[in-house]
């Protein structure tokens, strides 16, 4: 016994020469730092001795090629040497060996005379997976559950409800809530798994901070998961203390802290996101909310009432229920008709791109939703309110049961529309160049010619194959005869979804042939190659073609 | 921008010696005696419910890793759940005894996190050797609230309960190498790495 008090105190008392694993202090460059002349190395500088393999910082460049030679570990720091870093951003993948035997891994990006993307776009990051999908669903159904649970009760006002009916509502609230923190902390892991590309055993020493501090999406889920923390806590007062009032603070930060995803998705980071994008977002996703909790409130609210008393309680919920449902639906319909002009660039982009085709099927069953909702408002609630009995009332009461549930089984499959929606990049602004482009080619290798004004251009493509490198070519001519030291780029737009352009300079390798191999088609699709041609002494012109490139 | 991981552990070390004594203080004049002004029965669950919601912060500000993230993300919910198990008990808006089972769900859960996330045995370092402790007593400690749902009266059981928490606190502000209850440091110790 005193040998282990000894071991005890002993061990109290001295100091640890490592506290677990090793934490990243610094690095430099720093997170997502614009710099404007590239660097000969990337430093990390940990909070302890670290060990570190030849390998163990790996510099990309957004087209995947290793910049980086082999790191070497001196006591907490790690140093590796860059070969010359053109213009462009960079991912830069680090593992080292803690003191404690632990690996630890980050991802971090920087950018050489650009903006760096955000980690969760580092190079090696897939996107958003199916799983993704879902869990995106089940969190705008948390949302729901809770925003539309807190709404429907303050919409009952100061009316006594059965017991068991309060404790139900305060049970999908609570649900709502708790289920709202989980589901964030699980999307939050799942974009970190992806951006930091580790299986689940070594992401669990993972540095996230890139990811957390880095980025709009887990500055979005620091707020949020504080934010609905507190949620929960007002809650759970107002069930403790009996004082509903306290569910007004709760709605309110609810309904504000929702506006993190709309502050942090498509809406705010694409390319002519503007206020108004992050507004209509957050309006059509508060409305939404509303509606479909609201629904799932009534279908409570049924259930809780006891047979005999359920008509004469929906006399009195459905109508105000109904004006609330109404309002969210025109709410839900301008801010998604707003958000729909903010994102097509052109009309036909509805059903020729992926984002448009997911609206389509968002707004049929939408609109199925919102029929059965007007066969409750024009049908069941007149028929519940002019009932004189229960008895009477009993069979607009079942119609409204079965519409609602189908109404809600409906909004829950809009829902995933939704989801899928804010995974989804809209389409390319440059998408409206398209019915002014000279050609349409590929896929396949491209030789095709086409004529602007005087000129003649032949637009070489090789192989037309996305990822790889491809050399990009264009022959000029005027009159049969090569236009020499024209100044020649090429502005490469993906045309089916909203992604940053690239320019290329080409440079002129044969008499009025300019060229540049780049690996820049970097994924499948619709390319806009738009040629920014300016002859010496002559006016400027531009040549749109569009190309398809296959893998 | 940050403060040091030590000054949170002593913040909420703070707070689990407050609880500590609140329920010695309870254990030692008798429940009766300790309910004869009601807002002392809501003193403690209080505390732990405020050190749930005040735990998120650390869980979303501490990212270093994710398995710390999840560490400090369960035990924001299990002392909110305990704490907010023993207001509706306090309250009286749950009846049944059983749900003080809810506090030891919370110490079991809370325990296996901390062990969890504490990978190196217990004589790797004094930090090691404080996880597994605090870990470890609450393993062990799992048992009082568990007699509590069963004998709430009984002395030992009240008594046993409330030194968990001072037990916790103790380790809590003996964690890292600056802690100050047992001062600093042998030299023997190598360089400090904070």
């Amino acid at each position: 016994m005193r040998r282990l008090a000894v071991v005890a105190l002993v061990a109290l008392a001295f100091p640890a020469t490592a506290f677990a694993h090793a934490n990243l202090d610094s690095t430099s460059p720093t997170y997502r730092q614009r710099l404007h002349a590239p660097v000969r190395e990337v430093v990390l500088r940990f909070d302890q001795a670290v060990q570190a393999e030849p390998n163990a910082i790996e510099v990309r460049s957004e087209f995947g090629k290793i910049l980086s030679g082999a790191a070497r570990a001196h006591g907490p720091t790690v140093r590796v040497p860059l070969k010359h870093l053109p213009r462009g951003a960079y991912t830069v993948r680090w593992h080292v060996l803690s003191e404690d035997g632990h690996v630890v891994s980050g991802v971090f990006t920087f950018g050489v005379g650009v903006k760096a993307p955000p980690p969760t776009e580092a190079y090696g990051a897939s996107g958003p997976t199916t799983t993704e999908h879902v869990v995106r669903w089940a969190y705008f159904l948390s949302l729901a559950l809770l925003l539309g649970g807190l709404g429907f009760r303050l919409l009952l006002g100061g009316e006594e409800l059965p017991a068991a009916a309060e404790r139900r509502f305060f049970l999908v609230a609570g649900a709502g809530v708790v289920a709202t923190l989980e589901v964030g902390i699980l999307a939050f892991m799942l974009r970190a798994e992806d951006a930091l590309q580790l299986p689940f055993g070594r992401l669990l020493y993972g540095d996230l901070s890139s990811i957390a501090g880095g980025t709009r999406f887990g500055e979005a889920f620091i707020a949020m998961t504080l934010g609905y923390a507190l949620v929960a806590a007002f809650v759970f007062l107002a069930w403790l203390t009996d004082r509903r009032f306290l569910l007004w603070p709760a709605l309110v930060l609810g309904l504000g802290f929702a506006s993190g995803l709309s502050l942090s998705g498509h809406s705010a980071v694409d390319a002519g996101s503007s206020w108004r994008s992050e507004l209509a977002d957050w309006a059509h996703l508060s409305a939404a909310a509303l509606w479909i909790g609201g629904l799932i409130g009534l279908l409570v609210l049924w259930r809780s009432l006891p047979v005999l008393s359920r008509v004469a309680g929906l006399v009195v919920c459905v109508p105000r229920f109904s004006n609330v449902a109404f309002f969210s639906v025109v709410f839900l319909l301008a801010s998604g008709v707003g958000a729909t002009v903010i994102h097509m660039p052109i009309l036909a982009a509805l059903w020729e791109t992926s984002y448009g085709k997911t609206i389509l099927v968002k707004i049929g069953l939408l609109a199925a939703a919102m029929l059965l909702g007007a066969v409750n408002l024009l049908r069941s609630k007149p028929r519940l309110v002019a009932a004189p009995d229960a008895d009477a009332g009993r069979p607009a009461a079942a119609l409204l049961r079965r519409t609602i549930s189908g109404e809600t089984l409906l909004l829950a499959a809009a829902v995933f529309a939704a989801a899928l929606l804010s995974s989804l990049a809209p389409p390319a602004a440059a998408l409206a160049k398209e019915g002014s482009a000279l050609a349409k080619v590929g896929p396949g290798p491209v030789g095709t010619v086409v004529h602007q004004g005087p000129y003649t251009l032949r637009v070489l493509v090789h192989p037309n194959k996305a990822v790889v490198p491809n050399s990009f070519a264009l022959a000029l001519t005027k009159n049969g005869k090569p236009v020499r030291r024209a100044d020649v780029t090429l502005s490469l737009s993906m045309l089916d979804m909203q992604m940053a352009n690239q320019e290329l300079q080409l440079t002129e390798t044969r008499p009025g042939i300019y060229a540049r191999p780049a690996p820049a088609l970097v994924m499948v699709g619709h390319w806009g190659l738009e040629f920014n041609v300016t002859p010496k002494g002559g006016t400027p012109f531009t040549a749109l073609v569009v190309d398809h490139a296959t893998g | 921008m940050l403060p040091k991981a030590e000054f949170v552990h002593w913040w909420f070390a703070t707070g689990f010696l407050i609880i500590g004594l609140l329920l010695l203080a309870e254990a030692l004049v008798g429940g009766e005696v300790w309910r004869r002004r009601a807002w002392r029965a809501y003193l403690w669950p209080s505390f732990l419910f405020l050190m749930g919601v005040l735990m998120w912060p650390v869980m979303v500000f501490y990212t270093n890793s994710t398995i710390h993230m999840l560490a400090h993300g369960s035990w924001a919910q299990a002392m909110m759940l305990a704490g907010a198990a023993e207001l509706g008990l306090a309250r009286g808006k749950l009846h049944s005894p059983y749900w003080s089972l809810t506090t030891a769900g919370a110490f079991l859960v809370s325990a296996a996190a901390i062990l969890l996330h504490e990978q190196n045995g217990w004589l790797y370092a004094r930090a090691a050797f404080l996880h597994h402790a605090i870990g470890w007593t609450f393993v062990i400690g799992a048992a009082f609230p568990l007699a509590r749902a069963f004998r709430p009266g009984a002395a030992v059981v009240r008594t046993g309960f409330a030194l968990i928490f001072v037990v916790t606190s103790v380790f809590l502000f003996s964690d890292r190498d600056t802690a100050p209850i047992f001062g600093h440091l042998s030299p023997l110790a190598g360089a400090q790495h904070r």
